[in-house]
């Protein structure tokens, strides 16, 4: 039995379908560099139309504040899909055959970024799963927030150590146009004592309407969660100079987006009976990936912002204090 | 035989008749925005004339020494690979000098916004995403990353310089 959830397609005769979305998404984190590594494979529009998309992303952040990677964009007739698994012909993810780990590859050496990653679920139980409303239609979040990384990861020619390295794995789909007046937050903090935190709202492009947050906290194999009106995120956003915008050809024509107000730290309070937490977190780099709907003119911006975090917590009556990595998303 | 673009003429023909095939109406709003003007565009030797006539494209190539009448725009192959591999913001390209683009005011900025139709109906026309993957395959993709990481390099270096001065005057604190 997979713990790794499958692509939800539309069937045919759906009415919706040209909203589909769909996602497979991994970060690995690692520590010591304080790198973030990001590699997603999506699906955009009605699969049996020839304008619908499938988008591949592999990014990661880099010491001196750039980011080394690339998008690949192909139709859906040029990709190979299955319930599992998506196929570009330079970035793939799929869970392998016996459904234990999920493999992403990555072969785009003239972009300096290349991967083969298998990625191993740590915690026993099956991980979150849900649906809300979003603009016009809905999305879903099914995620396994901790995983063991193992294989080879080559950056601009260095060979990266994995030993110390924590992964993230989440499957979002759903209905929606990129470019309706929807958004959300999100972010994935892993810290030292096997520490990972993940929290997620949806909002609306401005981030004013925002959604009740879903917080969750694993340490070891114990998971805490907590009540919407337990939590409290909160951040500083000032005007921020994005690294690297992609695909090129959608920034060339959103020149105005080169600088948004981003969060420049986010702070993230938790408070149930049973885990207290306070976690830091502070933006070292952005890059941007733009979203252009297949379907209908409209274009979403998701801004990745990584950097280093701090935690002080009480877990069971337990104090403890630990630093790591992290991602934030912004999107608009 | 190759069907693939070689000459910036074959590329704006493919370009516009994509368009023109799959969203019409964006076809038209090019024409309106061009009017009865004649453009001249130059990528690398490449360079051609470029104007509509009772509605129909024409694009004429020009020798490699002809000169430029206004308004014209210039760039090269590797800025426009740099650009759609996300290596260069157009900011930088025209500061930099790498896209250049003369004419009046209002000139060039029907150049810039029919450029802006184009890429924007790129992501929903495949064939106009199969040129830009045709476009790019013929191009190396290190040199614009090598360059990328120069500039960079450089402008790191530019601001350390700078904050050590503000430093040496006593206007921030000193950075070590």
């Amino acid at each position: 039995m997979t713990r790794f959830d499958t692509l939800r397609p539309p069937a045919i005769g759906d009415p919706t379908a040209a909203a589909y979305k769909d996602w497979f998404h991994l970060n690995i984190f690692l520590p010591e560099s304080g790198r973030v590594v990001l590699i997603n494979l999506s699906l955009h529009g009605a699969p049996w139309d020839n304008r619908a998309r499938v988008v591949g992303v592999a990014l990661t952040s880099a010491a001196d504040g750039d980011w080394i990677g690339g998008v690949e964009v192909a139709a859906f007739a040029d990709s190979t899909i299955d319930t599992q698994a998506i196929f570009l012909s330079t970035l793939s993810i799929a869970v392998t055959r016996d459904g234990a780990a999920l493999h992403a590859r990555v072969a785009r050496p003239g972009d300096g970024f290349e991967a083969d990653i298998v990625a191993r679920p740590l915690l026993p139980a099956a991980g979150l799963d849900l649906t809300a409303a979003f603009g016009s239609g809905w999305i879903g979040w099914s995620a396994v927030p901790v995983l063991s990384i193992s294989g080879t990861l080559t950056l601009d020619g260095e060979v990266i150590a994995l030993e110390n390295a924590r992964g993230y794995h989440d499957h979002n789909w759903g209905r929606w146009f990129w470019g309706e007046d929807v958004a959300w937050e999100w972010g994935a903090w892993v810290l030292g004592d096997d520490i990972t935190i993940v929290a997620a709202r949806g909002t609306d492009k401005a981030h004013f309407n925002r959604q009740p947050p879903h917080v969750f906290l694993v340490h070891g194999s114990r998971v805490y969660g907590f009540m919407p009106n337990q939590i409290a995120l909160s951040y500083q956003a000032a005007p921020t100079r994005t690294m690297r915008r992609l695909p090129g050809s959608l920034a060339a024509i959103y020149p105005d987006r080169r600088s948004p107000d981003l969060p420049q730290s986010v702070t993230l309070r938790a408070d149930s009976p049973m885990a207290r937490f306070e976690l830091e977190f502070e933006t070292s780099t952005v890059a941007q990936l733009l979203l252009s709907d297949p379907m209908r003119p409209g274009a979403g911006f998701i801004n990745e912002l990584a950097g280093r975090c701090r935690l002080a917590a009480t877990l069971d009556h337990r104090l403890l204090r630990a630093e790591g990595v992290g991602v934030f998303e912004y999107v608009e | 035989m190759s069907n693939s673009p070689s000459h910036l003429r074959d590329w704006i023909i493919a370009l516009y008749g994509a368009l023109e095939e799959a969203e019409p109406h964006r076809a038209q709003a090019i024409r309106k925005l061009a009017g009865d003007q004649i453009s001249r565009m130059v990528l690398d030797d490449d360079r051609v004339s470029v104007r509509f006539h009772d509605e129909v494209l024409r694009v004429t190539r020009l020798r490699a020494t002809a000169k430029l009448k206004s308004p014209n725009g210039a760039t090269d192959r590797q800025t426009v690979t740099a650009l759609l591999l996300g290596y260069m913001e157009v900011s930088e390209a025209i500061s930099l000098g790498y896209i250049r683009l003369r004419g009046t005011t209002d000139e060039v900025m029907a150049i810039c916004a029919i450029i802006e139709i184009l890429v924007d109906a790129s992501t929903r026309i495949p064939t106009l995403q199969k040129n830009a993957d045709t476009f790019l395959a013929a191009t190396d993709s290190e040199a614009p990353r090598s360059d990328r990481r120069n500039r960079m390099a450089r402008v790191q270096a530019t601001a350390q310089r700078e904050r050590a001065l503000l430093g040496r005057e006593g206007l921030i604190n000193s950075f070590d």
